[in-house]
């Protein structure tokens, strides 16, 4: 009789050993199918360009380029003047050089910085040919951290023949203030035949990480291995080599839950 | 009038039994267990996408798909065949005819497929079915 239970009990452990393992396979599975279904990497641009970053090569007041460059908590302080009464103003200006203006198609301005008390403010970039500043941006009435991206396309009359672009950022409160800015860049898009460049964002309620790109051409394709997190609303710029692609080609983005997405890319 | 067994032998005889029926249905369901970690389990666990088919014309005119194909699923996976609308191919790994193709948790394999006097027609819609000791996957791909 007991060696009768034992066993018993043997195979009874062992069979419900068995459905636990089912049971969870099929937990973990259901989370990963739900997680892969609810990936969404939205294609915001794609075209043969190339991105080159850069940093500004001299500020007013001077001396504040070095801070400006790198997101590094060294931050650039901006004092506010009293402009008339009841209303201070901090106005400065950041100079860049670009090595290639003739191929330009946008510009991309990075702004990380802070006001210590409510202001609003204006982006203005000079205009080379009426020789005044235009206004590309306004941000409403803002105290504490401010991190902006602002695109700027027809950048013709914005870039000097030299290569030259000058950005200038006003900001008014009705007390005193500072502005202290940690990092300003301009990120130009060349055209470029032999890059790809993608622009990415999550879109997903979970991080997705991309495993791969495709790069699919009439007489290629092409898997380059990325291994690249995205956290939910993350933007991600994806410049690829793609040498000898031709007039179009595909770009394939695989996620590494499984999910694909795709673009084709033409000529600007 | 016959003898009746000593009550040593009679528990040695029903412990002998017992030892035996369990040890039969122990067996059994060892062998029950098996079959489904490798049948039911290995369904539920295994998932591959197939990141890309390419259809490709080789030296001396032959032709050739190659697809890639990427274990996204919890236990490794075993290709035994892929057929293109019907047509078994034969499979080729880094250049060796392989019988089957086996792919590591979250790693890829690129896969040629050719079979003799078997040609892609440009426009033709091709069912790409893909057996597995899961089970059967069907992807429809065209040139």
């Amino acid at each position: 009789m007991a060696v009768g239970t034992l066993l018993a009990v043997l195979v009874l452990i062992s069979v419900t050993a068995f459905l636990y393992e089912l049971y969870t396979s099929q937990q973990e599975m259901r989370l990963l199918d739900e997680e892969r279904s609810r990936e969404k990497l939205e294609i915001l641009e794609a075209g043969f360009w190339r991105l080159d970053e850069h940093t500004p090569t001299s500020t007013e007041p001077a001396g504040m380029e070095h801070a400006l460059s790198r997101l590094d908590g060294i931050e650039a302080t901006f004092e506010s003047k009293k402009v008339q009464e009841g209303i201070y103003q901090v106005d400065w200006v950041a100079e860049f050089s670009l090595p290639s203006p003739d191929d330009v198609d946008r510009l991309y301005m990075k702004y990380v910085g802070v006001h210590t008390a409510k202001a609003s403010q204006e982006v203005y970039l000079w205009n080379y040919t009426s020789g005044g500043w235009v206004m590309i941006a306004r941000a409403r009435p803002y105290e504490g951290y401010e991190d902006v991206v602002i695109q700027v396309g027809g950048v013709r009359h914005l870039i000097g023949l030299d290569g030259r672009v000058k950005i200038r950022f006003v900001s008014y409160a009705d007390e005193p203030f500072e502005c202290k800015v940690d990092l300003l860049t301009v990120e130009a898009y060349l055209e470029d035949s032999g890059r790809v460049l993608v622009r990415v964002l999550n879109d997903s309620p979970s991080t997705v990480v991309i495993e791969a790109v495709w790069i699919i051409s009439a007489g290629s394709h092409e898997r380059r291995r990325i291994n690249i997190a995205l956290a939910p609303g993350e933007e991600y710029v994806l410049n690829l080599e793609a040498q000898n692609i031709g007039f179009k080609c595909i770009v394939k983005i695989v996620t590494r839950r499984g999910s694909i997405f795709q673009v084709t890319v033409r000529p600007c | 009038m016959a003898r009746a067994v000593s009550p040593v032998v009679a528990t040695a005889l029903l412990l002998a039994l017992t030892v035996l029926a369990f040890s039969m249905i122990w067996e059994g369901v060892s062998s029950w267990i098996s079959a489904q970690r490798g049948g039911m389990l290995q369904s539920i666990r295994e998932r591959f996408v197939v990141e890309d088919v390419w259809f490709r014309v080789e030296a001396g005119d032959r032709t050739l798909v190659t697809v890639y194909i990427r274990n996204v699923g919890l236990a490794d996976i075993e290709i035994d065949e892929i057929s293109l609308n019907g047509t078994v191919m034969d499979m080729w790994v880094n250049g060796i005819q392989v019988d089957s193709v086996e792919i590591k948790v979250d790693a890829g394999v690129s896969i040629d497929l050719r079979a003799d006097g078997w040609r892609w027609k440009p426009g033709a819609v091709y069912q790409m079915v893909i057996v597995t000791r899961g089970g059967v996957s069907t992807v429809v791909c065209k040139p």
